[in-house]
């Protein structure tokens, strides 16, 4: 652009664009001194205008000011010289008027744009909450396993179903196993698991069962040693509550009745909304 | 490991240089890769060409095609002083010496001159891990077009590996400012290679000369130039050096950009008192207006399609990018990150614009998703003007400042590869990419 080049030889790029007006009126000024040369050229080409112009018509047309706009005279009869300032004054609130009206544009076009993006980010949201709030529907949150009886073969699936393919494979097999009552088999099959993804999705669950196979074997220290696996490494896991109930258990056969209380108390106290606090209740109170 | 990848190019910048003719390089631009961006580049090997005696004066062709290869940063040219042998026809190819290398793709070639003074270039690019050929061909140009030669090579096998049609045979138009501001200021219109060789003088004048852009055929360049003391808009046919000053009109005439189809010219005038944006039918050079409005309008581009113009304007306060459908006149605003916003183009794809961007008060060259309204700044020099796309969208030049004097620049379009082509001979400024061309067949 030629107020660009103009703009950086006088050493004022900031004000390049600033410059546009500068630079036209110079140029404007240049031509009208230098006489016809534009006009003719001016003559030789049809200019078609524009279509749609609608929006246009309801604003005022700028004119420059070597062109006055012709005034009706002023009614109270002044003398030009006031008709002339009178235009000045008015050409000079045209110009703040014109300066306000794209300050306004400019704000109204960016609170459009806020107005429509928050538009179309509130509608992401809700539509993220919908999808959201339908899976959480079709996957029921998976109730705290009771320890009397085992899951049901299909919430361990849907438990494994998001793990990865070959961890949730070897932890089904395992289950199983402990499901047909292959306990042996099922002990090498989790212990196995626990090597192969020492860090999967399912590694406190198979320490849990673990330490249920165990008691069944009446291997009362590789159980205690399983669920307090559970109870240490996952602090958080859901399996925690059940494990701390089953350490109970496990340290009532070990022969340590205070310590056993204290685990059954802590279930009590910590997870009083789980069926393993229930179950922690009832055999505090034999123990006693 | 980037900093030895970069000596060796400059150091292959500065063998081209000696082979080249020694007048033409002090005129062409250098090029400095200051950033060759990626990772994961592609290795690939590029064995000098055979080239008998009578190619004595010439590049090597292999240089000037790994300096194109690298100079897109998503390839790493194996130094020739690192192969363990130098074949050129296919039998003399063991996959097994360029594995060991690490390499993955190979080019050889062998060059010939025919009996009518023409030269021929044969060559073969190879997959080297599964040991196949990719390609074989064979091109023949004039003499004077060897360079043409190798950039047409860099373009197919650009082309074969990354899917994306090469832009290297392209040109390049910039404007060369010696003495600006001074009673002995010239002003020149340069015509160079995509890579900065080659530079030749299209038009010299003591006015400005500025905004130079092509016609999408690659045989015209429209540009204002100040020759008769106003700006007036010239049409400069490549081929013929023949120039047409358009009529022109009282003020500005400026921003000449030719429509996708070739048949029109958005420019700006501000005939009617300040800058507004024109359509000009280059057949029965009538006019149509396109914006009115009391701010200023200008410089204005095409969409893609022709149905739209993308242009500047401080209707809203400040300089934004507005986009105006031609058909309804509706106008719609693009920017709305940051107070200035200006000199839009948009990529091939039609999605995403990339503007002069000012952040912090500093000018820089950024690209905006329009669907996602993501806004990212490439260039981190300040002072960075006029951005002109590659062809393919891959790349963009623009403008900017290097210890106060105007140096081209070239970024890619994610920011990651960055030359620049600074000019030994003066201010280098307003540089237009060309589109695709046929340069082997050009007549410039």
């Amino acid at each position: 652009m030629a107020q660009r080049l103009v703009g950086r030889s006088i050493g004022d790029k900031g004000a390049a664009f600033a410059a546009h007006f500068f630079l036209s009126a110079a140029l404007v000024g240049t031509v009208l001194s230098t006489g016809f040369i534009g006009s003719r050229v001016f003559a030789a080409v049809p200019v078609e205008e524009s279509v749609a112009e609608g929006e246009i018509e309801a604003r005022p047309r700028f004119q420059s000011q070597a062109q006055p706009v012709p005034t009706s005279p002023p009614q109270n009869g002044a003398v030009q010289p006031a008709g002339d300032s009178r235009l000045g004054e008015l050409f000079y609130q045209l110009q703040i008027l014109q300066q306000e009206v794209q300050d306004l544009r400019g704000l109204v076009e960016e609170q459009t744009y806020q107005l429509n993006r928050l538009a179309r980010d509130q509608k992401q949201q809700y539509i993220d909450l919908d999808r959201r709030v339908a899976a959480l529907r079709n996957n029921a949150p998976t109730p705290v396993i009771s320890t009397s009886t085992l899951p049901t073969d299909s919430l361990a699936r849907a438990a494994a179903s998001t793990a990865s393919g070959s961890e949730r494979n070897a932890y089904t097999n395992a289950f199983d196993m402990m499901k047909n009552r292959r306990f042996d088999e099922s002990v090498d099959a989790f212990t196995q698991m626990i090597g192969d993804y020492p860090n999967g999705q399912y590694t406190p669950n198979a320490f849990y069962w673990l330490g249920e196979l165990y008691l069944a074997r009446t291997e009362s220290e590789k159980a205690r040693q399983s669920f307090a696996q559970v109870v240490n490494l996952y602090p958080d896991h859901q399996k925690v509550p059940d494990a701390l109930y089953k350490l109970g258990v496990v340290y009532h056969r070990l022969g340590d009745d205070s310590r056993s209380l204290e685990y059954l108390n802590r279930v009590q106290a910590d997870y009083p909304e789980t069926s393993a606090a229930g179950l922690a209740t009832t055999y505090a109170s034999e123990l006693q | 490991m980037r900093s030895a990848v970069r000596n060796a190019v400059r150091f292959v910048a500065g063998l081209l240089c000696l082979a080249a003719v020694p007048a033409l390089c002090a005129e062409s631009l250098d090029t400095i890769i200051i950033d060759a961006g990626y990772d994961k580049q592609t290795r690939i090997a590029i064995v000098p060409f055979r080239q008998g005696p009578e190619f004595l004066g010439l590049a090597q062709l292999a240089d000037v095609v790994g300096f194109d290869l690298a100079r897109s940063g998503q390839f790493a040219p194996e130094p020739p002083e690192n192969m363990l042998s130098y074949p050129t026809v296919q039998r003399e190819v063991f996959f097994r010496d360029w594995r060991i290398l690490g390499v993955e793709y190979l080019v050889i070639g062998r060059a010939n001159a025919e009996y009518n003074g023409d030269l021929s270039v044969s060559y073969e690019l190879f997959d080297v891990y599964n040991e196949r050929q990719m390609l074989e061909e064979r091109m023949t140009a004039p003499r004077h077009k060897w360079r043409d030669i190798a950039h047409a090579v860099s373009d197919v096998v650009f082309e074969k590996i990354t899917g994306i049609r090469g832009a290297f045979s392209t040109r390049m138009v910039y404007v060369l400012a010696e003495n600006a501001g001074t009673d002995y200021a010239r002003y020149r219109l340069e015509l160079a290679d995509s890579d900065g060789e080659r530079s030749r003088t299209l038009f010299t004048s003591n006015e400005p000369l500025m905004s130079p852009s092509w016609s999408p055929d690659g045989r015209r360049v429209a540009y204002v130039s100040f020759e008769t003391g106003r700006p007036g808009i010239v049409l400069h046919d490549m081929a013929t050096g023949a120039r047409e000053l358009l009529p022109n009109f009282v003020g500005i005439n400026g921003s000449p950009i030719f429509s996708p189809n070739g048949q029109n010219l958005a420019l700006v005038l501000s005939r009617d008192g300040n800058p507004e944006v024109y359509v000009m039918n280059l057949t029965d050079r009538r006019l149509r207006r396109i914006t009115r409005h009391h701010g200023i309008d200008t410089e204005p581009s095409w969409t893609p399609d022709g149905g739209s113009l993308i242009f500047t304007s401080d209707r809203g306060g400040r300089p934004q990018i507005y986009q105006v459908e031609l058909a309804t006149n509706f106008i719609e605003r693009l920017t709305f990150q940051g107070p200035y916003n200006t000199r839009a183009r948009l990529l091939p794809d039609g999605q995403h614009l990339i503007f002069v961007h000012r952040r912090d008060g500093v000018d820089h060259i950024a690209w905006q998703d329009l669907e996602r309204d993501d806004l990212r700044v490439l260039t981190a020099t300040p002072l960075d003007e006029s951005p002109s796309l590659a062809p393919n969208g891959t790349m963009l030049i623009y403008a900017t400042q290097d210890q106060g004097k105007g140096i081209l620049a070239v970024v890619s379009i994610d920011g990651r590869v960055k030359y620049r082509l600074p000019s030994s001979s003066g201010d280098v400024r307003e540089p237009a990419w060309s589109p695709f061309i046929d340069a082997l067949r050009s007549n410039f």
